[in-house]
């Protein structure tokens, strides 16, 4: 019995050490396969903000000078009209494109989710705008939309001459029509992000909302929207980043014309950074940009957080 | 999403009577139509004009071609300008699915598989990092690149877009993996597997329709971004979408070529799409995507 037990404790003595290593291993190999990634990301992601930062308070020309100025080129950002109209239009162009992308796509997702036949194959043609890239779009609708040889053009064969479809080429409404494309491009994609919101939504208390006499409009309304509330949340931060970033579709559909009417901050950004030679307007520029995107993204992450912690 | 669930829809036949159940299937598909071809008709519009002579897209509007030719087509194939965009194209994309694979793989079964502390908060940090505005990243990218000398290569624009595939590659493989119950990875210890033929002999089958997914998402990213694919290629590497705008520039606009690039820059994303259709659903389903 002593041997026994002897050689027990002999052995357990022995392995403890070993499984303190490799509870340590466990715990630490995580980190060692994270590590490159997380780095890599860390020094690229903060890296470059801080790189761009700097430049914008520079006053870079057509190469890099480390010639601190201030923020004088938040000041000269602010003055510069073309920088004023842009904002402008990123703010009508992203309010109305997250509005109905939005709005269509809760819609679809309600017309799709009635167990209706080939369903499959719809969601497949709705998912199609979403594998092409914004300058084909761009280039597609520039088509439709241009005066002389799309949509006004046709109606005009058919007989109908006061018609008249002349947003492309009109400063006021040019931006109407980078909203149309956007759509088309990207409610497909938030349908089918509703669609999944809808498969989760409780049947139970559908089903029981439907035995105490309350109409669909009804149930839709006051128990099936609410429910959709996380996936509103999220396909509007995604809506707003595709907003923000937008670049490709301006430079297809519109490049930016009439005259600069059309510009997008990202448009604004590239011309002087990069065909302007003006350096450290487009740095402060940029920097303008991530401020937006964090203004969304802020709130987002404090409630994301804050919802774990409840659960 | 089996038989089991009932449908909203469902009740509505029985609280309305049948002809009102005939009005709102009859609505129902108009909306759906409408929006179909809302979605088609621009494809359409772009089929159509490729197959058009540049003459017979500004003389008239017909809604077929008159003179059906493939000559835009023949431009595209025999020009290496232009076929080389698309060469460019794919080959930054492969390069850069096949990177973002082997970095996100391992990072997301760590995340997976391991507690550690802040792991959660970790996660959801690498995420938000997808977020920050592509612009940020010109300035320094094109001042590194140019002075290491990659700038203008297919290597820089596919690093470039492993900064933004990886979290999200992370992010939809972590979903995937969780699904794979963890007894599976204690089975096959026990049995006498060493990690990495556990990992590739029986991990990665298992998580193929994720794999799938996660390379669907970042070919369609990497395939449709212009902004950074742009400013970091000048020749060598130049992608065809930049090619695209550049001729809208130039001497007037070639609507038939613009057309059929537009066509053939769109067949890739359809051929991908087609493959993984099914996959993305469950990819929805999780969550994640």
């Amino acid at each position: 019995m002593n041997n026994i037990d002897a050689v027990q404790t002999l052995s357990e003595a022995k392995r403890a050490p070993l499984a303190r290593i490799q509870d340590r291993l466990a715990d630490w190999l995580p980190k060692l396969v994270l590590t490159p990634t997380l780095l890599v990301v860390l020094v690229c992601m903060y890296g470059y903000i801080l790189w761009t930062g700097l430049l914008s308070l520079t006053n870079s020309r057509l190469l890099p000078v480390w010639n601190f100025i201030g923020t004088g080129q938040y000041d000269r950002l602010f003055d510069n009209d073309r920088w004023l109209v842009a904002l402008n239009n990123l703010v009508l162009f992203g309010g109305l494109f997250i509005l109905v992308c939005l709005a269509l796509g809760v819609f679809l997702a309600i017309l799709l989710d009635q167990k209706i036949r080939q369903e499959g194959a719809l969601r497949t043609i709705y998912l199609y705008p979403m594998a092409i890239s914004f300058i084909v779009t761009g280039t597609a609708w520039k088509w439709l939309l241009n005066p002389s040889l799309g949509l006004e053009k046709l109606v005009h064969s058919w007989g109908f001459d006061s018609f008249s479809f002349d947003w492309l080429v009109d400063p006021d409404r040019v931006v109407f029509c980078l909203v149309i494309a956007a759509v088309w491009q990207s409610s497909g994609f938030v349908m089918a992000m509703f669609l999944a919101g809808l498969r989760g939504v409780d049947q139970e208390m559908v089903k029981a909302a439907q035995l105490d006499g309350a109409s669909m409009p009804t149930i839709y309304r006051r128990i099936i929207l609410p429910s959709l509330k996380p996936v509103f949340f999220s396909a509007f931060v995604i809506l707003a980043h595709i907003a923000i970033k937008s670049f490709d579709l301006v430079a297809a559909l519109t490049g930016g014309g009439p005259g600069y009417s059309s510009d997008l901050p990202a448009n604004f950004m590239y011309t002087h950074a990069f065909t302007r030679a003006q350096m450290g307007l487009g740095a402060a520029s940029a920097m303008v940009m991530l401020g937006g995107v964090l203004a969304i993204l802020v709130p987002y992450l404090y409630s994301e957080l804050r919802g774990k912690r409840n659960a | 999403m089996t038989a089991t669930i009932n449908k909203p829809a469902r009740f509505s036949g029985v609280n309305s009577g049948a002809k009102r159940k005939v009005d709102t299937q009859l609505r129902r598909k108009l909306g759906i139509s409408a929006y179909i071809l809302f979605v088609l008709v621009p494809i359409y519009w772009l089929l159509n004009m490729s197959f058009k002579s540049n003459e017979e897209i500004l003389g008239g509007l017909s809604l077929w071609p008159q003179n059906f030719t493939l000559d835009n087509y023949a431009v595209i194939f025999s020009d290496p300008s232009w076929y080389m965009g698309y060469v460019n194209s794919m080959t930054y994309v492969s390069l850069n699915v096949i990177i973002t694979l082997l970095v996100a793989l391992p990072a997301a079964y760590a995340f997976s598989r391991y507690k550690f502390t802040g792991d959660k908060h970790l996660f959801f940090w690498l995420l938000t990092n997808r977020m920050a505005p592509p612009a940020v990243f010109l300035l320094p990218f094109f001042q590194l690149y140019s002075s290491v000398g990659l700038f203008d290569t297919h290597l820089a624009v596919a690093l470039a877009h492993c900064l933004f595939n990886v979290p999200l590659a992370v992010w939809i493989l972590e979903g995937f993996m969780s699904g794979v119950p963890r007894e599976i990875d204690e089975t096959a210890y026990i049995d006498g597997y060493s990690f990495h033929k556990f990992f590739l002999k029986i991990f990665l089958p298992l998580i193929r329709s994720g794999i799938g997914v996660t390379a669907f998402f970042c070919f369609m990213f990497s395939w449709v971004e212009l902004l950074l694919a742009r400013t970091l290629t000048s020749v060598e590497a130049k992608p065809i979408a930049a090619i695209m705008t550049r001729t809208v520039g130039a001497t007037g606009i070639d609507w038939g070529v613009l057309a059929a690039a537009g066509v053939l820059t769109i067949i890739p994303g359809l051929l991908v799409i087609w493959f993984v259709r099914n996959h993305v659903a469950k990819g929805f389903a999780l969550g994640r995507v």
